[in-house]
């Protein structure tokens, strides 16, 4: 029998539209590896009908129809995005009942071409977290090392795909939440562009730096489904038409000027510096530049996405579609007892301090000065990118850490986002790629910034380091 | 920064309680937070002309009817009543 997990994505739809195996046997298979590795917490619900799916798609092909670029491929979507008529809960117990009446504009697009979603995937509550312990459901765990974390906020569609529960899994990313885990887990994820990918029926978590992407074994199998999800959309205000960038035959890597003292103190340090070395000798150039407020981007980050989601927030309140406190008895009593007893530690905490940072008073200090940071990031990265093709730096500070070993210490969990937070402020693309082992036998991801609209130039920068 | 925070204050504006037990701890690493993040009101930004650089811009759209697919919004609600919300009473 084949062994669908050495397979791209690409040679999956083409076995399975060339009968060579059927949709049923991919997906009856992925499931099986869902139950298999219950343990690993990464899904919190299989979706069964997924084999009546296959069935139809191997049906299809039986007759001769023509089918999309994803006949009959599983997949794994995060549990903050909408799929009509299947349950989504954020990974919070507030919305414990809650049924998608529709399904994201991402969704629909992977379904067009023939995609078929068999689960989804264990994330931090609300997506506010770094390592997937903020599950009301209980923690996502390391695919390589179980007693470590997955990472987060989209660890169970990092897991997914590094323990092969299915071969692509849908993630999003607010300050590194597709990024990081990825690292953490020996895959390759994406945050594209801000608008690059729809966020209709996207639970929103930070506006302004939400963005769904990718998560995949290989940069080709990225970058495939990536352009499917990509696209304008009329229900997505903020949504582009991506431009193509052009691709080079050799390129001009940026090292952050002013992350060089950051990166010498973490444990990514000497690895990240081998790396440099060899992609010097495989004929990339590299040239210093700066970025001269990257380091204040995790301050502001800790100020502008705690104040929108104060405010996304908002209508999760014991009325419309979360569980209501029993004994609640007025309209504020609703609201109040509904929500404190809904929302877990970590999502309260940034909720306060979204209204502490909007209150009045602390307005101007606070949020208008990181707006305006955010605004001056743009620029800042805009004049990096004319002296380079691309900025890398590795994706995360450590390897995986221990379960329980953050979970008291915000601050810490916190910084766990240094490199992965500069693009999102600036909305601009990273994609992290595996490029070593530790010495503790966890991977560590290498992460490319690029310019806006130069996703397919980071991906062929991407393909080119795998291939040094 | 370095002052006592309401925190009595923010949980109102929130709509939330924190409970009890945990209120000290939660005091204690929101005043951390606060400090972590002070760091951006020393910064001296001058103005950026360009609107264009925001990061997050809406593009707008001619204010059209348009058909949508049916949804049923009131179907998650913890109590509804014909097509509406329930909630306790709010007037006298």
């Amino acid at each position: 029998m084949t062994d669908f997990t050495q397979l791209t994505v690409k040679e999956l739809v083409e076995g399975i539209k060339t009968q060579k195996f059927t949709s049923e046997d991919v997906v009856s298979f992925y499931i099986s590896q869902c139950e298999k590795k219950k343990d690993l917490n990464a899904v919190l619900e299989i979706f069964y009908d997924a084999i009546e799916k296959a069935k139809e798609v191997d049906s299809k092909i039986a007759q001769g129809q023509t089918l999309g670029k994803l006949a009959g491929v599983p997949i794994i979507v995060k549990d903050n995005i909408l799929n009509k008529g299947k349950k989504m809960t954020c990974a919070s117990k507030f919305m414990q009942d809650f049924v998608s009446p529709y399904s994201a504009t991402i969704v629909k697009k992977l379904e067009a071409e023939g995609a078929i979603i068999i689960a989804r995937a264990n994330m931090d509550e609300f997506a506010m977290g770094g390592s997937c312990e903020n599950s009301a459901y209980g923690p996502c765990k390391n695919a390589i090392d179980p007693t470590c974390v997955s990472g987060g906020s989209s660890g169970g569609s990092a897991v997914a795909v590094a323990a092969d529960l299915a071969p692509i899994a849908i993630g999003t990313d607010t300050g590194g939440s597709v990024r990081q885990p990825s690292s953490f887990n020996g895959v390759v994820g994406i945050k594209p562009t801000y608008g690059a990918i729809s966020r209709f029926g996207l639970v929103a978590f930070a506006s302004s730096t939400d963005q769904a992407g990718p998560i995949t074994k290989t940069v080709e199998d990225n970058e495939y489904v990536f352009d499917i999800m990509a696209g304008k959309d009329e229900n997505d205000q903020t949504s582009i038409e991506l431009k193509r960038a052009e691709t080079k035959p050799t390129y001009k890597l940026g090292l952050c000027k002013q992350l060089a003292q950051s990166i010498k103190q973490s444990a990514s340090s000497t690895y990240f510096e081998k790396a440099v070395e060899k992609l010097k000798q495989k004929g990339f150039e590299f040239v210093e530049v700066d970025v001269p407020h990257i380091e204040s981007c995790l301050p502001c980050y800790y100020v502008l996405t705690p104040a929108e989601a104060t405010s996304n927030l908002a209508r999760f309140d014991g009325v419309k579609y979360t569980t209501r406190a029993t004994d609640a008895k007025t309209l504020e009593d609703v609201y109040i007892k509904s929500r404190s007893e809904g929302f877990g530690k970590e999502v309260k905490r940034r909720i306060i301090l979204g209204n502490f940072v909007l209150s009045s008073g602390y307005f101007d200090a606070y949020y208008n000065k990181a707006r305006k940071l955010q605004t001056w990031l743009g620029q800042e990265f805009d004049d990096a990118f004319a002296d380079c093709d691309a900025i890398i730096t590795p994706t995360t500070p450590y390897t995986a850490f221990k379960l329980g070993e953050k979970a008291n210490d915000p601050i810490s969990m916190y910084l766990e986002d240094l490199f992965t937070v500069p693009a999102s402020i600036a909305g601009v693309p990273a994609i992290s790629i595996p490029y070593a082992t530790a010495e503790n036998g966890l991977p560590l991801g290498l992460q490319v910034i690029g310019k806006k609209h130069s996703e397919h130039l980071l991906y062929d920068v991407a393909k080119k380091i795998k291939e040094a | 920064m370095d002052e006592k925070f309401d925190i009595e204050y923010l949980e109102a504006l929130s709509k939330l309680k924190i409970d009890d037990a945990e209120k000290e701890k939660f005091a204690k690493d929101f005043a951390n937070i606060v400090k972590f993040v002070d760091q951006i009101t020393q910064l001296d930004l001058p103005e950026l002309e360009d609107r264009s650089k925001a990061v997050c811009l809406s593009q707008l759209r001619e204010d059209e009817v348009v058909e949508k697919e049916e949804c049923d919004v009131v179907a998650n609600a913890p109590k509804k009543k014909d097509g509406c919300y329930v909630t306790p009473m709010v007037v006298e």
